[in-house]
């Protein structure tokens, strides 16, 4: 393991430092340009790519979200959440949680311990920029994305001189959120400090079917407090040469509500999750050779308490445990143009992450180190001025074995001379290796567990067309088929033991349709925005040979899934709709329609926003309702959701 | 003409919405029950998803009901079902993970009563017309029940998690599992704590045999365990003087044997046993013994084959044996019956995870 940590830190420090003198000009991509056209035109590098880019509209005026809720409204992503301030998950086409990669400045989010991410930790406040990549995609920029990669970034303002923004918004169940953004600098220095504060009662009145009173009830334990920092610093020591260091601290303490049928006992849990994380970016870009070096250190520490009180007020815990984690992570990124049309690009990677974590109740634990280094070599080429192709390759070792190749190939087809119609065809395979947890929990892991393993394959018609000066449409539908075989699943044994093991294999199926439209006076404008994903995720085989649940839909996995976005703005005011609509879900393996089938439900949000400005300073006040129909619906068995809530927020910019 | 119009359409709109209102609730079905002996079937549910669910099996007409207390009462049992007593008409619910007791009706499925704010109830021993006793898997305290008004009146602090009950005369004999290896010994008059008995490490299962031998089944512990790992045994232990008499020891250290039950007759033995996880190999099924034999069966009196068996009882009357497939624990499960001498008589599907048992006799 030393060797391979030894290994890692040579090589990056031979591709990153390597000294290359380029005089030339900046590229777009280091300026925060406010989006005008329905889209940006794809560069070689990412065609053939199935990638969604989050407007940066959308994600301005949802800065008091988090990231789970940006997702399941604006993308084809599901989102499975435990509500509000609780655990969310977030799945592409019907893969599992731990099959999505989140990205944030080149820092890897996903806890090496269950292999995935809680996105009800992530605030949208820090987020400048979301990109997404289905399926294969994801190989671009990294591996075990089995169902695909979310990248966010969090980036500075180098065309302002001082610039800041005062945030206050209060909502029902005793929400608040407080933040504040000042930046500013010169041109070749620019810092950037944003500071939040999330707080939640989340006592929300509901109707209790549960647990035999039939009445509505307060929702006890769920509150939630939310607190942290980003720092930026930025140097630009030539115009082509920019240092950043990034700092991120939050500090997250949960309660988690019982089951609705617990309601009648005192049970508690709750959750603190300390994160500190610091990511160092050196971009050098000249004419033909982009080069980025990535640095990033995190430190998670997670304290997990479970526990019930007894008649005479004596606390009996059931879980009572800590999880340490210290990642290092060393990326670099090259990216060579050989000329306009052929594009070469080279990410060498290495990962190291140390986790420790016991629980004093049960007194287990362990402790156990992750290295993974891994490069990706693809080539991207205009083959002529409508057909471009590139061809990927992954390799990878860890501490843990050597996973085998993932290979990648794609091309994107222009279908006409004059209009912009895509066709884009993408074949991948990908690994991802077990968790932390499934190797190594006691009791139950399996060290003998193999990587599980995916073959995908999409393919997507994009059609963007700028009607007129003031009219743009653009629409995509992708249709994506997956094998994961060897996916690890953990099953009770005797006596109430689970273990994990290499169960299951899954064929995911489906297609996502996206259509976006924007419309754009001096005082008017529209935009609108629909996502819709058919996911057909299916057992295909199960090495424990059971019952009923071959061609049968993955548990919690909806069929159906839209959302739908229009938003008006009418000189200062502005009105828009939210509608998100999810699917049955079946929560048994053999898709019981009478036991556990989570009913299709759908929510509507509204809100207004007003903009008055004042010389230099602007003023902007939302009032959002959320769930405006108070719908009743359950999202995971058992467990309770608000009904109508409002928000207002107000914030001062300038 | 116009007035007269809106009146009546007024009038129309009043009996329309009086009569939606009246609309029967949704979900709750009329039950019919008809009095014959029958099986109680415990479906677990999946942790933390509150889908326990109550079956009832009457093996004389063939006759299966599934969710029986949903459709009577038209509310889910709640979170990990563990067991079911009786007490003459009222039958008593633990569930565990609910941390609550049901008290309702055994004929008519219809709740009578919610035990709140237990930790995680395991078993409920009726002790006599007044009184009940109820262990828990994470409290270190049995709780008394006052069968009258069922109300918890008091406890017996035994500083560890209990799980279930033998009687034998005044004495009570509780065993103690996790990370334990105790069978404690309680005056089930007096509600005091006299003794334990130190056995093979988490005893999961005991009952008492026609000669008053107290047989115990420990699994020994699980792979990697802090409290340590040994072979599963079962333990013959004198219950006047509480000596432990013989220890039967299972070769494989993998064996996780669980569910001990025993024949009307209290001649014979039957067990769980197999392998979960990567100890496949050993095989698994329902295992007898006999009180005389002089060593552990190494063959399954019924093989579980690809099956998963989850569940085991002796129905009291019948001597019929029970036992229940899991699967995968995520779907409907099976419960097979078999006569004693292992001819397989039904096999029906269940609620998921179905883990426990309970007789309901019509002379009670």
């Amino acid at each position: 393991m030393n060797k391979l940590l030894k290994i890692g830190i040579f090589l990056i420090g031979i591709f990153g430092f390597f000294p290359r003198l380029y005089s030339q000009s900046i590229t777009d991509s280091i300026f925060y340009i406010h989006e005008v056209q329905v889209y940006a035109k794809t560069a070689l590098e990412e065609r053939g790519l199935v990638k969604t880019h989050i407007d940066n509209s959308i994600i301005k005026t949802n800065s008091f979200s988090d990231l789970a809720s940006i997702l399941s409204n604006y993308s084809s992503l599901f989102i499975k959440s435990y509500g509000q301030g609780s655990l969310a998950t977030v799945s592409f086409r019907g893969t599992a949680a731990s099959h999505t990669r989140v990205d944030w400045n080149g820092i890897n989010l996903n806890n090496p311990m269950p292999g995935q991410v809680d996105f009800s930790l992530i605030p949208m406040f820090i987020v400048d920029e979301i990109s997404l990549y289905h399926g294969g995609s994801s190989l671009y920029e990294g591996s075990g994305a089995l169902g695909g990669s979310v990248y966010l970034k969090s980036m500075p303002k180098w065309d302002r001189k001082l610039y800041g923004s005062l945030n206050q918004s209060v909502g029902s169940f005793g929400s608040y959120n407080t933040s504040m953004d000042l930046g500013g600098g010169k041109q070749d220095f620019q810092m950037r400090l944003r500071v939040y504060r999330e707080s939640s009662k989340n006592d929300f009145e509901f109707f209790n079917t549960k647990n035999g009173e039939f009445n509505n009830q307060i929702q006890k334990n769920a509150n939630y407090k939310k607190s942290g920092f980003l720092n930026e610093i930025h140097l630009r020591k030539a115009k082509n040469n920019v240092f950043s260091l990034y700092t991120w601290w939050q500090l997250a303490e949960r309660n988690f509500a019982p089951l609705m049928s617990m309601s009648q006992s005192r049970k508690s849990e709750s959750q603190k999750d300390d994160d500190l994380r610091f990511s160092f970016i050196w971009k050098k870009y000249g004419n033909k050779l982009k080069l980025e070096t990535n640095l990033g250190l995190s430190y998670s520490g997670i304290l997990y308490h479970s526990a019930d009180t007894t008649f005479n007020s004596l606390v009996v815990p059931h879980y009572d445990s800590q999880s340490d984690i210290i990642s290092y992570n060393a990326k670099n990124k090259l990216e060579y143009k050989f000329n306009s049309d052929f594009i070469l690009r080279n990410i060498l990677d290495f990962s190291f992450s140390d986790v420790s974590n016991y629980d004093r109740v049960w007194q287990t634990g362990y402790e156990e180190t992750r290295a993974v280094l891994g490069n990706t070599l693809s080539i991207h080429k205009y083959f002529n001025q409508n057909f471009s192709a590139f061809a990927l390759l992954r390799t990878e070792l860890s501490d843990w074995g050597t996973i085998p190749l993932m290979p990648s190939f794609g091309i994107d087809l222009k279908l006409d001379e004059d209009e912009d119609i895509y066709l884009k065809f993408n074949l991948s395979r990908n690994y991802h290796l077990p968790s932390l947890n499934d190797l190594y929990w006691l009791p139950g892991g399996n060290s003998d567990l193999k990587p599980e393993e995916g073959y995908s394959g999409d393919m997507s018609f994009d059609f963007d067309k700028q009607v007129n000066e003031f009219f743009g449409v653009h629409t995509s539908f992708t249709a994506f088929y997956s094998i994961i075989d060897n996916w690890i699943l953990w099953r009770p044994g005797d006596f109430s033991y689970w273990t994990a093991e290499n169960i299951k294999k899954v064929r995911s199926q489906g297609f996502e349709y996206k259509l976006k439209t924007n419309y754009q006076t001096e005082t008017l404008k529209f935009q609108g925005l629909i996502n819709y994903s058919y996911t057909r995720s299916t057992n295909l085989e199960d090495s424990d040979d059971v019952g009923e649940t071959i061609g049968k839909q993955l548990i919690y996995v909806p069929v159906n899934k839209l959302n739908a976005f229009f938003k008006m703005n009418l000189r200062k005011n502005s009105i828009s709709y939210n509608y998100g609509f999810t699917g049955k879900r079946y929560t048994t393996s053999s898709n019981e329609e009478q036991r556990g089938a989570l009913p299709a439900y759908g929510l509507h949000s509204l809100t207004f926003g007003k903009e008055i400005a004042v010389k230099d300073i602007k003023l902007n006040f939302n009032f959002k309702v959320k769930n405006l129909l108070n719908t009743d619906y359950e999202a995971v068995l058992d467990r309770a959701m608000p009904g109508r809530s409002l928000g207002l927020n107000c914030k001062i910019t300038f | 003409m116009i007035a007269v119009n809106k009146k009546i359409i007024y009038y129309l709109m009043v009996i329309f919405l009086i009569s939606i209102s009246c609309e029967r609730d949704k979900g709750i079905a009329i039950f019919e029950y008809e009095k014959s002996a029958g099986v109680f079937i415990l479906n677990e549910g999946n942790f933390t998803s509150g889908n326990s669910s109550l079956s009832f099996y009457e093996p004389a007409l063939k006759k299966l009901s599934n969710d029986v207390f949903y459709n009577a009462n038209g509310f889910p049992v709640g979170d990990a079902l563990q067991s079911i007593s009786f007490n003459d008409t009222t039958a008593y619910l633990c569930i565990s993970n609910s941390a609550k007791v049901f008290v309702f009706n055994s004929r008519s499925f219809k709740h009578i009563k919610t035990i709140p704010n237990l930790v995680a109830p395991r078993y409920l021993k009726v002790i006599n017309s007044e009184k009940a006793y109820i262990s828990d898997l994470y409290s270190p305290y049995i709780s008394i029940m006052n069968l009258k008004t069922n109300e918890i009146s008091g406890s017996i602090r035994i500083g560890h998690s209990t799980e279930n009950f033998v009687t034998y005369g005044d004495l009570l004999f509780v065993n103690s599992w996790s990370y334990n290896d105790k069978i404690y010994i309680l005056n089930s008059n007096t509600d005091i704590l006299l003794d334990s008995i130190t056995v093979r490490k988490q005893p999961n299962s005991m009952v008492i045999d026609k000669n008053n031998k107290l047989w115990v089944l420990s699994d020994g512990g699980y792979d990697g365990s802090p409290y340590g790992q040994v072979n599963a045994a079962l333990t013959k232990i004198n219950v006047d003087n509480f000596s432990v008499e013989k220890i039967f020891e299972f070769k494989d250290i993998h064996n996780s044997p669980v569910k001990l039950c025993i024949n009307p007759g209290a001649d014979s033995l039957f067990f769980l046993s197999g392998g979960w996880g990567k100890n496949k190999d050993i095989e698994g099924g329902v295992f007898a013994f006999s009180i005389a034999d002089e060593s552990l069966p190494t063959k399954a009196f019924i093989k579980e084959n690809n099956k998963n068996f989850y569940g085991l009882a002796i129905d009291p009357e019948s001597s019929h044996i029970y036992c229940s497939d899991a699967l995968d624990y995520l779907q409907s499960g099976y419960v097979y019956s078999f006569a004693p001498n292992g001819t397989a008589i039904d096999s029906f599907k269940v609620g998921i995870a179905p883990g426990g048992f309970g007789f309901l006799k019509t002379s009670r």
